[in-house]
């Protein structure tokens, strides 16, 4: 199946990626992404290790430096209005980093307030969608992998941001928290924000997202969205990892 | 974010790692400054209630000295730790993704810095009170001004030297430029944040131990105190009142860069390999296998990390052989300061090889190697540093000393107490 990434309309878009490039050293880990985000889209991106995914996250997130590219959110760009476009950007990194001698609560107020919340804002709603109500005493460093990945969830999705960034964030999760946790991530959408993760369950994907990007060796491979991926769906279990294989190299080198 | 509200967050999360860690850690910092000034005083009063009427002069002109060299050595950690406030810090990659203003960070890291210079002033001054009461009140008061540039250094210079090596950092001309001069050479653009808060050191360091002479009735130096204190107190003043103008620009860009470092760091760890001294020595020292892989681990990842020590180690040591070429009236203040802050800084860097990004405890635990291998590598890495600038630097040192039972004395205690320190801080991974 022959899919063509093509530029998207860039007028509505809340995030727009332009010519994103990243190097290592001497290795191209993005080359010249191109992307965009529509208000209240989630979409997954698939990819073997070391695909180029992570890295883009990092890059869009303001925590990596891309070599080259422009990164805008909402019009704004990001290399000459950091602190405005990073406040409208929420990313939950691998492993999530926490403030380990916080508690969930606070660290939650602490990445909230740096987005503009005020002191007295309550996240008990979020913590109780995210199934963290009981834990919200907890210092961060008690904590397992599971709540650790939701933490960092609920991290991204305080301060009322535009852009969500997750970077495997729903991989570990019980199915319980992964219910809690989409059922979060489309009430973040339905509030029109842009949901972007990497991932690599193809359930997720196919579950959750309306628009799915392949990535490998640094390269969108492919960029299935509407009635593309309507009838990619429509061809039954097994399709969007038929076309992932169809298009993806052995797996290797770093992320 | 707000500097005060960033400010109360952060010692929130440092006061509850502190207690966590235990120890003397987890003491207030006041009490602890007032411990070593106790320690201090009690070494001063020892000396002069020891000496007899003949040699007081003398014994005083020396516990002067080693006042001095405990100010020299201790402001010196202040300012080499403002990089660590600033830039190296634990959180970088999560503030590198967080909207927190630059004036903000920069704030915090000024706040750190002035609570550490605040504490070494404590215990100085403790040191100080023994001076006063043993040997002439006069002469205590007029160590107040090396301990006030000292003060300035750590709390003011430290910082705003830090912020200016951000700049170098964040600056992609600055860097093309820097580029073109190194040639083949290419070091990671992050190394100035250990270089230019190195040089602010060393000017403090020059300006304390200029004060030696005039502290005992002597000649001011360059002929007038007030010319040394002004210097001394006025340019960190104004360096500090520039770096908060640029903070906002600065600081966001340079802690980008340091967690895009410590994000790519494993997938460079085969650009930065051991020195040739290090890996002669691991191997010959390390016969477990496993400690020898850890060795090499850490050498890797700590040489592209933490550069700094290859470059500050070997220009301490060239000032120890100045030192000892010229003979400088107060040779043991002069050269025993500068061997125990190398010592010290050899100490703060064998800490930086028990925690992230050099080491991962809970890997370590989960892999074929042994606890103890694992200790005995970064034992064996912070004595070679130690072994280094001890016979580099200390034997010329007593080569060029007048006394050479008190020198070597003084060279064979700070290297078996840098030894000894440097095995037990090691014990804690």
């Amino acid at each position: 199946m022959a899919l063509v990434v093509t530029k998207r309309q860039m007028s509505t878009s809340l995030l727009d990626v332009e010519s994103l490039t990243v190097h290592y050293g001497k290795r191209v880990a993005v080359d010249a992404l191109d992307l965009s985000l529509e208000p209240g889209e989630i979409v997954a991106m698939l990819g073997p290790n070391g695909a180029g995914k992570s890295t883009t996250l990092l890059a869009i997130a303001g925590a990596l430096v891309p070599s080259a590219g422009t990164i805008k959110v909402a019009g704004a760009s990001l290399i000459d209005a950091p602190l405005k476009v990073r406040s409208r950007i929420g990313f939950a990194d691998q492993p999530p980093s926490l403030y380990e001698f916080y508690t969930v609560e606070e660290h939650l107020a602490f990445v909230g307030q740096t987005r503009g919340e005020d002191e007295s804002t309550d996240h008990t709603q979020l913590l109780t969608d995210l199934g963290l109500a009981s834990i919200g005493k907890r210092l961060c460093r008690e904590l397992s992998f599971g709540m650790r990945q939701r933490v960092g969830l609920a991290a991204a999705l305080v301060g009322g941001v535009d852009v969500v960034l997750l970077d495997e964030t729903l991989n570990g999760l019980d199915p319980i928290a992964a219910v809690r946790a989409r059922s979060a991530l489309s009430k973040a959408a339905e509030g029109g924000a842009a949901i972007l993760m990497s991932t690599h369950l193809l359930g997720i994907a196919e579950r959750l997202c309306q628009r799915i990007l392949i990535m490998d060796k640094g390269l969108l491979k492919a960029d299935v969205s509407g009635s593309e991926l309507d009838a990619l769906l429509a061809k039954g279990p097994g399709a969007i990892e038929e076309l992932y294989l169809s298009l993806v190299s052995e797996p290797g080198g770093a992320e | 974010m707000k500097p005060a509200s960033l400010i109360r967050w952060a010692d929130l999360e440092e006061h509850r790692r502190r207690q966590h860690i235990g120890g003397f850690q987890a003491l207030p910092g006041v009490i602890l400054s007032i411990v070593l000034g106790a320690i201090l005083a009690a070494e001063i009063a020892r000396r002069l209630l020891m000496s007899s009427d003949a040699d007081f002069v003398s014994t005083a002109i020396s516990a002067s000295h080693l006042w001095l060299a405990a100010a020299v050595c201790a402001y010196l950690v202040g300012v080499f730790g403002a990089s660590f406030r600033l830039f190296w810090r634990r959180d970088s990659k999560l503030l590198a993704s967080l909207p927190v203003p630059g004036k903000s960070l920069f704030a915090l890291a000024l706040w750190r810095s002035q609570r550490v210079a605040f504490h070494v002033s404590i215990a100085l001054a403790c040191g100080l009170i023994a001076l006063g009461a043993f040997v002439d009140w006069q002469v205590a008061a007029r160590h107040v001004v090396p301990l006030a540039i000292g003060f300035a250094g750590a709390a003011w210079l430290g910082p705003a030297a830090s912020l200016a090596a951000g700049a170098i950092v964040a600056s992609d001309k600055a860097q093309s430029m820097i580029a073109n001069m190194g040639g083949e050479f290419q070091a990671p653009r992050t190394t100035w944040l250990s270089v230019l808060p190195g040089l602010a050191a060393t000017g403090v360091a020059v300006a304390l131990i200029s004060c030696a002479s005039w502290t005992l009735g002597g000649r001011p130096p360059g002929g007038s105190i007030a010319l040394v204190a002004g210097l001394g107190i006025g340019v960190p003043l104004l360096a500090v009142a520039w770096a908060f103008r640029r903070a906002d620009e600065v600081v966001p860009a340079a802690v980008r860069e340091v967690a895009a470092l410590d994000q790519e760091i494993l997938a460079h760890i085969e650009r930065s390999t051991p020195s040739a001294l290090e890996r002669g020595f691991f191997r010959a020292w390390l016969q477990d296998p496993g400690a020898l892989k850890v060795a090499v681990k850490d050498a890797s990842l700590a040489r592209r990390r933490y550069p700094s020590p290859y470059f500050l180690i070997p220009v301490g040591i060239i000032a120890l052989w100045i030192v000892a070429a010229t003979q400088p009236d107060a040779y043991l203040a002069w050269g025993g300061s500068i061997l125990a802050g190398l010592l010290v800084y050899a100490l703060l860097m064998a800490r930086r090889y028990l925690v992230e990004p050099v080491e991962i405890p809970a890997l370590l635990r989960a892999l074929p190697i042994t606890k103890q291998a694992a200790i005995k590598a970064k034992t064996g890495a912070a004595q070679l540093r130690i072994g280094v600038i001890t016979v580099v630097g200390g034997v010329p040192l007593l080569a060029g000393a007048s006394d050479l039972v008190g020198t070597a004395v003084f060279v064979a205690v700070v290297a078996a107490l840098a030894l000894v320190a440097s095995q037990a801080w090691c014990r804690r991974l």
